[in-house]
């Protein structure tokens, strides 16, 4: 119990580290604001382009400002679990902090959810900013009837992206990755979510190939579901995606169903490679940057 | 009885390379690469071979080596950064890393090693302090107390990006004494200070492991910093090849002085000269390629200036151009050099 209390009091600091870190950057906070906005604001003058246009965003109701800043939600959130693990161990490796995390009693876990903060800090907010935005001021409208449901599937979002995120991470000791770019977060993030993932447009306006593909990221299962409920006029009903046609489940319960299956696998398996890959470090000696 | 803090029992260490074909290319050794899952691209290095010592608690513990001797290959093992192949560790009374890791602080200069460039020095001290579990309110008068120690208590709200590199080592050492444990291991800690900031920190080491009971271990370069050691250990090709007392190890020097010269012309048949003189212990020339042209000679010899003089007559009438001789006292780098050519020759 004591060295459980002893991990959660330096998560703590590593949070309030983070913060100061990440404030310490004066125009930080308003960049981040005015990013998030003009963000949103590209989507919306979008939006005005199909405005009278018979756009087919079926089953996901008919605002498109609404559909885009749900896509946005989801790029910030995965861009922060899946993108940034990688970017995070190599920032502590190449700036000498990974010997000191390895030097001190924390187990494996704390240090890697302690840096991960700044990002959570920096990337979680803009969902809601991007929702604040899109409602206040580009016409966006939400339904929040569904709202427990609607956090079950962004948590189970949160997990399974983590999970892929932390496989991303795990090559820079496992595979030995220490350049900038890593071929797992390049395939998923840069190929596989940026074409599949729905962000900006349905799923089934893609060729059907690819949107087998995009069965195969949790992207896909959040965006569909959470359109469904929070856009105004969402269908629950209709079945779009490939998996949806196959198996005879209702389509929200079959995208948390799957999402679920996704967190199972990915967040242990990212874990266990992790941990696998600081285990062959301490082998080889290349746990931390002075040999 | 005085308890032995530190066991260690028949280490070996090899890092494994690939030990692969050189004429292989392309897609083999690629494959091989993956399946191999080693980082190593060069052959198998030896680092450390059956490395066996004890160190009692309250010892002050020096290593010294040349480069690649093993030196930083035994302390990360000792620390939990690096596993050996084989072989015990027993820290504190438990060799399991978590405790392992509990009972020793690293003090090591590598990078200034985490030092965190948006935060203060204070900032700096507490979230060290932090990782390693120390008590909010212990944290903040044991900051205070270690910068008053070493003489930071003015700096404590700079930015480390304001601190000059000696007072970022300084920074790295108070890290090191702020939590307290009953193991320090200090990793070349004399590298980017002053000659005064260095000998403070040879007595802070000192009278702090003293007075609190403390076992220190000192890798260095330095001889200074050897000097406040009770007992060194010499390591050479990953073996140690001497554990004795300052006093013991400095026996067989006991009345020798090193002979310093730099000559033009001077072949190698004239050191075997210089090595059948009676009262030269050891003589050692450096003759590889490099931009200067002159020869460095050294010679360890008996406290003669007769002997001097012979040395110095004999290369006359060879027509070496002597550039430069100087007699000074043995230091460790030449008792050191006397172990390494005394177990080559058993060898």
């Amino acid at each position: 119990m004591g060295k459980l209390r002893s991990e959660f009091d330096s998560l703590i600091m590593f949070s309030k580290r983070e913060y100061i870190i990440w404030s310490s950057y004066r125009m930080n906070a308003w960049m981040w604001v005015l990013d998030t906005f003009f963000n949103t604001t590209i989507f919306f003058f979008l939006s005005l382009v199909t405005k009278g246009a018979t756009i087919d965003f079926f089953p996901y109701g008919t605002n498109y400002v609404t559909f885009i800043v749900l896509g946005l939600s989801v790029y910030y959130i995965s861009f922060t679990n899946l993108g940034d693990p990688f970017p995070r161990v190599a920032r502590i490796y190449w700036g000498g902090t990974m010997d000191l995390y390895m030097l001190s009693p924390l187990s494996y876990f704390t240090p890697m959810m302690g840096v991960m903060y700044r990002s959570v800090i920096d990337d979680y907010p803009r969902v809601i900013l991007a929702l604040l935005f899109g409602g206040v001021f580009f016409g966006a409208s939400y339904n929040f009837g569904n709202l427990g449901l609607s956090m079950i599937l962004l948590t189970l979002l949160l997990i399974s992206t983590f999970g892929i995120g932390m496989i991303s991470a795990s090559s820079f000791y496992l595979f030995n990755f220490k350049q900038k770019a890593e071929p797992i977060r390049f395939i998923f993030q840069d190929i596989i979510i940026a074409l599949t993932a729905g962000y900006y447009y349905p799923l089934t306006v893609l060729p059907y190939p690819l949107q087998v593909l995009g069965s195969f990221i949790p992207h896909t299962y959040a965006l569909d579901a959470l359109r469904r409920l929070i856009i105004p006029g969402g269908n629950l009903y209709v079945k779009v995606l490939p998996l949806q046609k196959v198996i005879n489940i209702q389509p929200i319960t079959l995208d948390i169903i799957i999402l679920a299956i996704m967190s199972v696998i990915a967040l242990p398996l990212g874990w266990w490679m992790y941990i696998k890959g600081i285990k062959k470090a301490r082998r080889e000696g290349t746990l931390t940057r002075w040999q | 009885m005085i308890k032995k803090i530190i066991e260690i029992k028949n280490i070996n260490k090899k890092y494994k390379g690939f030990d692969f074909n050189k004429s292989e290319r392309g897609v083999g050794l690629w494959i091989k690469n993956i399946f191999q899952l080693t980082s190593n691209k060069a052959d198998s290095t030896l680092a450390l071979k059956d490395i066996t010592f004890s160190i009692s608690e309250g010892e002050i513990f020096g290593i010294y080596g040349s480069n690649g001797a093993g030196k930083t290959t035994l302390i990360k093992i000792l620390s939990g950064l690096l596993n050996p192949d084989s072989g015990s560790i027993n820290i504190n009374g438990s060799s399991k890393n978590y405790d392992i890791k509990n009972s020793i602080s690293y003090i090591s200069t590598n990078g200034w090693m985490g030092l965190e460039w948006q935060l203060t020095v204070r900032e700096n001290l507490i979230l060290y302090g932090d990782i390693f579990g120390m008590k909010s309110k212990l944290l903040n008068k044991r900051s205070d107390e270690i910068l008053e120690l070493i003489g930071m208590s003015e700096n404590k709200n700079k930015n480390i990006s304001q601190l000059s590199a000696g007072m970022r080592q300084k920074l790295t050492i108070a890290r090191g004494l702020l939590i307290d444990k009953p193991v320090m291991y200090l990793d070349e800690p004399s590298v980017s200070l002053d000659v005064n900031s260095a000998r403070d920190l040879r007595h802070i080491v000192k009278t702090y492991t003293k007075k609190n009971n403390k076992t220190a271990i000192i890798t260095s370069h330095v001889p200074a910093d050897l000097a406040i050691c009770n007992r060194i250990m010499f390591l050479s090709k990953g073996e140690i090849i001497a554990l004795e007392t300052k006093e013991k190890l400095y026996e067989p020097y006991k009345n020798r002085k090193v002979l310093d010269m730099k000559c033009l012309y001077f072949k190698d048949e004239y050191l075997e000269v210089i090595k059948n003189f009676e009262s030269v212990l050891t003589a050692t020339a450096d003759f590889s390629k490099n931009s200067k042209d002159y020869i460095e000679i050294k010679a360890v010899i008996k406290n003669d200036k007769k002997l001097v003089t012979e040395i110095m007559d004999m290369l006359l009438d060879k027509n070496v151009i002597i550039l430069n001789m100087n007699v000074k006292d043995v230091s460790i780098k030449e008792i050191y050099e006397y172990y390494v050519v005394d177990k080559e020759t058993r060898d």
